[in-house]
């Protein structure tokens, strides 16, 4: 490459200027700076690689992982409200550590009477609340929630010692659990079930006017807490919010409810022939070979006549589950039950639902159905789905996740009448939380410390997955759809790459904003191609293990062979946002005289220009145009050459574009020509790295050009449209209004 | 979860918010964020729980020494044999060995980094320092570094390190052995300054001798920092390894000598009358049994032998060795028991510190013994010494403590505490950095703040009204209130920061405090701590594998608190910014409304059922800390109320709480027992206080 004259003049013109500044008073002396390229590698922000974790972001050959079997019998007190447990434990510590003592998580101390979430939140009086709301916050006694530990033992029996701080509870081991060693002791405990619809929760009851009650039950057992190199043990408090980090392991579950209820499970029900009567079971066999339609298990009718009565008998349904991370299981005498076949790859899944009668019919419609699509996209875009089932169950204002089993909102009116809103809102619903069972209950990464490793990623399959099941499902997780809250008042932004508890803005923080980046990587960065076979070592590496950001963040490039530390760097570390636009457009033309500063130049530098030779020159002035001089060249080229020539451009617009956002972004530039055709090019975000805050690019054509549009089809989350046109497009009202407000 | 839709609702109230909109955007800033990025990654010498791994290793240096000290000359002279284990997985092209008494030589660099300006006076023992009429030669004279058949070993020498150029690399898991000899004059500690050295008494012409750094020391190689040869400037103390020692000192026969390690050859150097006292002594719990008295003392002082005797020790995994002598030193010794161990607690001390030393050294030492071994491990060794070596200083199972009584014996409360305390202080070092062997040359908070955290609860444990005087929270105030451009985060190493004591002494035990009494409470926080001292016993712990056993052993998520208290320089101030009145009153549809009642002070101006406060509370200090209320009711009873500091993660300006109660107030106070080290309490109470004279000269000298 020629780079020498060039430096040399740019040298000769920096000297002449540092010329001019020497009459000047004392410069300021000059303050040094560190690397703030925004293409800088992330080396400082991401873990140093080591054998457990690599540096392509793979499990290292020394990656361990703990595992936690529980034996469990549970016992369900319908007329009180209660749960009880026997639960046994099996804590395999696969880690090269010794550990003086385990962690538990007593999740449900979050609502205990001396719970720390309330007094962590910061409330004013409101000037208004219902009466209910008032009643309760300032008249109620406290519910008496929170596990009540009844004893914690060896498996021999004797009392094994332990302290409660809060919803963690310490095992204190009298002697280190070495690597390698197994260590089994066994917690009884009950607690009092909380009314998801008034108390909330992401698990609990709804009453229904007729006394009925659907039990959609999750974080009922004293488990296992998460043991890591990354996080030694993860036992940062559960305030409410940030969700969980969980081990996988065995589940052997019995449970006792009412003998008229209807229980489904994580895991798979092994004493069939004990609480399911034959007509049922042959309806089951039949729901197996059904991959179009989803069979009724238990109908409307039959589960209509069941709620009526009362059974004071007991049944124990029974269920084993391996490899789960969590267990989770429904229960109510309401119960319509539906299933059906899907086909993962040559392998039988059931997509199931549970649902009362209030559900329908919207809930047998479409909730089996969003199941098995849901396990069939999925699966796709990450790996063939591995478990036997997924059940969605309806529950009252929850959307909530566990392995193979999830509670999901979305009821008609009373009449049966539902809202396209109601219906989307429910399919919506349904896709993120069976999407739940890939991120996180698969590819197991830590809610606690990352809620945007579960949610972002699932919010962003989930886009792909409802465009399937409807085309035009507005799904509320484009870039375009997360414009809005990029533009906030910084104060009301955190970063993607920050702890759940502590952001403003939850969703769009760790939903949309994640599942938007993902969607423009795939769409406008890399490709679906690259991106896709990326996610997918993703996925693959990680599933059934505990991947942490920089694991994706790496994976992502090391099997793209894209460098995207910039993109990582700008939309999850930081609140930058994108706003590109057209600063200035200069209509330039071919001719032969030089402009005064050329001139100037020539003067000052005879020899030099004199080595150079003839020269054409680009004017702004149309009057001056004049293509003579190259016209006189092609012609003297051969005749070959000449063939191999593109049409000489009669015009050139010199475009400088502008970046008031802090975010680099690719320019993706539509020209519109005067015969009304267009073109489309698109600059790489690489075309910022020298220059952070504005670019030139030419444009040659042999016609006119009459509008250029940056980022037409909305693709890069850009705040701010206004400045993407040329000719500017005059402001409609609400840009106005948009521009008044932001001042 | 699935998202909840209340997205919409909030930006409908945002959009008015939107005029003046910051538009830079920000990586994470967050006050409760982890500290990811500031702590190394866990690898399997340090882990994530802050233990250490399964491939920890740590080097052992064994040293064979024949000590001899000229009383004459006040030089020592040493032939020294040491032997070098790597227990590392790395090849060794070279070692290091530490030379500190360099820091004293001619061409010392440390006099030369001092930045210095002509004074109008100096005392004459300042000044005698600063300009000696002739310069003191002091430094490592090194007479020979052979291999072990006698021959040279390559070295090269840089300032206070010493680098031994091996012909071979050290192989992993090989031992390699080589001699030094040396001599070097000994400083006059008292006019000369300095961790070790001798005492002149002019009246009767004897010495005492406290010694320390006395010999070439290797350094620690660890992969944390590779060598840890940062030179020794005078300050900053030291990294050193585990090893056994095996020491013959001679010094003149008629001197009592007391050292770390275990005596071979009491029989040679007691006398028989003394025998038979430290026979006594081992068995006596209560009180110190005299094994050379005053008496006994004060005569020999008179005489001066010219024969010599060889004391012999032999120490088992220590990091460091110092010895004491002198004939003027009478000695006592008790037994404590520790757990069913018996430890001895020993004196070292001239007639000059009596009675002070005869009084309270010895229970001090057997004090400092059992409070540290309840809240840490069972002390280890066999015995600590108190010596009577008029500084403060630290080695293991030997200190050199301050304080003297006036010429009549009689002694003032304040010299008899400080001397308590720093023998209770310097015996605690026993613990940090001697056996929880941090590194001290980088981070002086390890041992300092650490040590005195624990110091105060020995001293709590000696006299329950022990006038302690750094440590508590209202102690730190005046440091962290004062020039941001004259503070240093803790996180910094000794030799760059200023108020040196305050820094690394009292900040981090005032810092340990607030987490024992107000954030995690004596249980989870001495669990905890207890875990940290076992896991790192006799290893090398770095500052994240503190930071990470306290937060994993507890459940606590500490980072906010390390953040703030030891990587910056932040401070608590939280106050009452304002306070409403609200009562209520019901509507025709049962909905209720809250009224303002707008009547100036704290009191309603109609009676009602309920009562409800909307306290708004700020924080003009950078620190998360948590806001303690104390509520006082018209009727004089009071209500306190805790809100964790988490209560800050969304807004770290100003936050607001709604109290409801049944009775009118009549002050609310934040902080009443100064526990979170608020550097302005002129915002803590409601109603205003009006400011007092104090307070305002405070505003005046702030502003």
């Amino acid at each position: 490459m020629r780079k020498y004259s060039s430096l040399l003049l740019s040298a000769l013109f920096v000297s002449a200027s540092l010329f001019a500044q020497e009459t000047k008073k004392e410069k300021e002396p000059q303050k040094g700076h560190i690397d703030q390229n925004k293409f800088r590698q992330l080396k400082d922000v991401l873990p140093t690689p080591n054998d457990q974790r690599t540096a392509s972001g793979a499990p290292g050959h020394q990656y361990t992982q703990q595992k936690v079997d529980y034996v469990m019998d549970l016992r369900l007190d319908e007329a009180n409200n209660k749960l009880y447990g026997d639960e046994a434990i099996t804590y395999h510590n696969n880690s090269k550590d010794n550990l003086e003592y385990l962690w538990v998580q007593l999740d449900q101390n979050m609502r205990a009477p001396d719970s720390k979430t309330p007094l962590a939140e910061s409330k004013g009086a409101s000037g208004f609340q219902t009466p209910e709301k008032f009643v309760n916050d300032n008249m109620g006694k406290a519910k008496d929630f929170g596990f009540k530990i009844e004893a914690v033992k060896y498996a021999d029996g004797r009392d094994l010692p332990y302290t409660i701080n809060r919803t963690m509870m310490r095992i204190n081991l009298p002697k280190a659990l070495a690597p390698g060693e197994v260590f089994k002791f066994s917690i009884k405990w009950n607690y009092l079930i909380n009314n998801s619809v008034k108390d909330g929760g992401r698990s609990g009851f709804e009453l229904f006017p007729d006394g009925n009650k659907n039990y959609t039950i999750a974080q009922f057992f004293p488990r296992l807490a998460v043991y890591n190199n990354v996080e030694g043990w993860q036992n940062m408090q559960f305030w409410g919010r940030s969700e969980w980090a969980l081990e996988f392991g065995d589940y052997d579950v019995k449970l006792t409810v009412p003998a008229d209820h209807i229980v489904d499970a994580s895991g798979e029900l092994q004493n069939e022939k004990e609480v399911l009567t034959k007509e049922q079971r042959k309806r089951w066999a039949k729901a197996r070979k059904s991959y179009k339609d989803p069979v009724f298990i238990v109908t409307q009718e039959e589960a209509e006549k069941a709620e009526k009565g009362r059974s004071t008998k007991t049944k124990t349904w029974h269920f084993k589950a391996n490899n789960v991370r969590d267990y989770a299981f429904a229960s109510s005498r309401k119960y319509i039950w539906d299933a059906m076949a899907v086909n993962i790859n040559g392998k039988d899944v059931m997509a199931v639902s549970l649902y009362p009668k209030e559900g329908n019919p919207l809930w047998e419609e479409h909730s089996t159905r969003v199941v098995a699509n849901t396990l069939e996209e999925y699966s796709k875009m990450t790996f063939d789905y591995p478990y036997s089932k997924a059940i969605s169950v309806h529950a009252k204002n929850q959307g909530m996740e566990y392995p193979m089993i999830c509670f999901n909102y979305g009821r008609p009116n009373p009449d049966g009448t539902y809202s396209d809103r109601v219906k989307n809102g429910m399919i919506g619903v349904i896709t993120h939380e069976v999407g739940h069972n890939f991120f996180p209950m698969i590819v197991n990464s830590d809610e606690r410390q990352w809620t945007w490793m579960d949610e972002g990623l699932n919010s962003f399959v989930e886009i792909l997955a409802e465009l399937d099941y409807d085309p035009k499902f507005n799904t509320g997780n484009l870039p375009k759809d997360i414009v809005r809250y990029m533009s906030l008042d910084q104060k009301r932004l955190s970063p993607i790459m920050s702890q759940g508890d502590y952001v403003k803005n939850f969703g769009p923080n760790a939903y949309t904003k994640p599942a938007a980046g993902l969607y423009m990587l795939r769409q406008t960065i890399m490709g679906p191609e690259l991106f896709d076979y990326a996610f997918r070592t993703y996925s693959k590496r990680w599933m059934f293990k505990h991947p942490t950001p920089a694991d994706f963040f790496r994976t992502m490039e090391d099997a793209s062979g894209m460098d995207l530390d910039w993109f990582w760097r700008g939309w999850f570390y930081t609140t930058d946002y994108s706003d590109i636009g057209i600063k200035e457009v200069k209509p330039l033309f071919l001719t032969n005289k030089p402009n005064e500063r050329t001139k100037k130049l020539q003067e000052q530098y005879p020899s030099y220009f004199a080595r150079l030779g003839k020269l054409v020159f680009l004017t702004t002035n149309k009057e001056d145009a004049d293509a003579t001089e190259v016209e006189t060249y092609i012609n003297g080229l051969s005749a070959e050459k000449k063939a191999n020539l593109k049409k000489l451009p009669k015009y050139m617009y010199q475009v400088e574009f502008e970046k008031p956002g802090g975010l680099p972004m690719p320019i993706i530039v539509e020209l519109t020509y005067a015969d009304g055709t267009k073109k489309r090019e698109t600059f790489p975000a690489q075309i910022w790295m020298k220059n952070d805050a504005k670019a030139y690019r030419v444009f040659s054509s042999d016609q006119e050009i009459k509008s250029i549009v940056v980022d037409p089809d909305l693709e890069t989350a850009d705040i701010d449209t206004s400045n993407n046109s040329w000719p500017k497009k005059t402001a409609n009202k609400f840009d106005k209004f948009k521009n008044k407000v932001k001042g | 979860m699935k998202k909840i839709t209340s997205f919409v609702l909030a930006f409908l109230f945002v959009t008015t918010a939107l005029v003046a909109q910051t538009k830079q955007g920000h990586t994470n800033k967050n006050k409760f964020r982890q500290l990811k990025q500031e702590l190394p990654t866990p690898n399997n010498q340090h882990t994530a729980s802050g233990a250490p791994g399964k491939e920890y290793t740590q080097q052992k240096v064994d040293y064979t020494m024949d000590i001899v000290l000229n009383d004459d000359k006040q030089r020592i002279t040493g032939n020294e044999t040491i032997t070098y284990h790597n227990n590392s997985v790395d090849e060794l092209p070279y070692l290091w060995v530490q030379l500190d008494q360099n820091m004293r030589a001619a061409d010392s660099k440390t006099p030369d980094i001092s930045s210095g300006k002509v004074r109008k006076k100096l005392s004459k023992r300042r000044f005698d320092r600063a300009f000696p009429e002739k310069p003191f030669d002091g430094g490592f004279k090194i007479t020979s570094v052979t291999n072990t058949d006698g021959s040279n070993l390559s070295h090269t020498i840089n300032q206070t390190m010493m680098r031994i150029n091996l012909t071979k690399p050290l192989a992993s898991g090989e031992t390699f052995k080589f001699n030094i000899s040396w001599w070097y004059n000994i400083n006059n500690h008292r006019t000369q300054g300095g961790r070790s050295g001798f005492e002149h008494f002019e009246k009767d012409g004897n010495n005492n001798y406290v010694i320390a750094q006395f010999y070439p020391r290797m350094c620690v190689y660890d992969n944390v920092e590779g060598w840890q040869n940062d030179q020794f400037w005078g300050r900053s103390e030291f990294a050193l390894e585990f090893g056994d020692f095996d020491v013959n000192i001679t010094v003149p026969a008629d001197h009592m000598l007391g050292a770390t390690g275990v005596l071979q050859n009491r029989k040679e150097v007691f006398s028989k009358t003394e025998l038979k006292r430290f026979e006594k002594a081992r068995k006596t719990f209560d009180n110190p049994v005299i094994v050379r008295t005053q008496e006994e003392a004060t005569k020999i002082e008179q005489g001066r032998s010219n024969k010599t005797k060889t004391w012999k020790f032999k120490a088992k995994n220590v990091r460091d060795y110092a010895f004491a002598t002198s004939r003027k030193f009478i000695f006592d010794a008790m037994a404590v028991d520790i757990n069913g161990k018996t430890v001895m607690a020993e004196s070292l001390y001239s007639k000059e510190a009596n009675p002070l030393y005869g009084e309270h050294s010895t229970r001090a030492v057997a004090q400092t013994l059992k409070t540290y071994s309840r809240y840490t491990f069972d002390y280890p060794y066999h015995k600590a010494i108190s010596v009577d070596g008029q500084m403060g200083m630290e080695y293991p199972q030997i200190c050199f403590n301050p304080g003297r009584p006036n010429p009549d014996g009689t002694y003032s409360d304040r010299t008899k505490y400080r001397m308590i305390k720093v023998t209770i202080h310097e015996v605690g070092h026993n613990f940090f950095p001697m056996i929880v062997n941090s590194d001290e040359r980088q981070w002086t908070w390890m041992d300092e703040g650490l040590n005195s955290y624990m110091e105060m609860l020995a001293e709590l444990d000696y006299d329950k009204n022990f006038p302690i005087t750094r440590g508590y929270p209202k102690n730190i105030v005046k440091y962290m209130a004062g020039d941001q451009s004259k503070i240093a985060p803790i996180m910094s190493k000794g030799d760059h920061v200023y108020e040196f004591g305050n820094n690394a002494y009292g900040k981090p035990a005032t810092a340990l405090w607030i987490l024992r009494e107000t954030i995690m409470g004596h249980e989870l926080f001495d669990h905890a701590f207890k875990t940290y001292a076992k896991r790192w016993k006799f290893k090398h712990p770095t500052p994240a594998d503190f930071f990470r056993t306290m937060e994993d052993a507890s459940a606590m998520d500490l980072d906010w608190f390390w953040r703030g208290w030891f990587y910056t320089t932040d401070v608590t101030d939280i106050g009452i910014k304002g306070v409403k009145k609200f009562y209520t009153s019901k509507n025709n549809d049962g909905s209720v409304n809250f009224n303002e009642d707008t009547s100036a002070g704290l009191g309603f101006s109609k009676k009602q059922n309920k009562y409800h406060y909307e306290i708004t509370y700020n924080k003009p200090g950078g620190l998360v800390m948590p806001i303690i209320v104390e509520f006082t009711y018209k009727d004089g009873t009071k209500e306190k109320k805790t809100y964790p500091a988490e209560i800050w993660r969304l807004n770290d300006k100003e936050i607001s709480k709604v109290f409801s109660s049944d009775k009118e107030l009549k002050s609310i106070t934040i902080d009443p027992d100064l526990e979170t080290a608020d550097v302005d309490t002129t915002n803590n109470s409601w109603p205003k206080k009006t400011m007092n004279k104090f307070d305002k000269f405070k505003n005046k000298i702030k502003s």
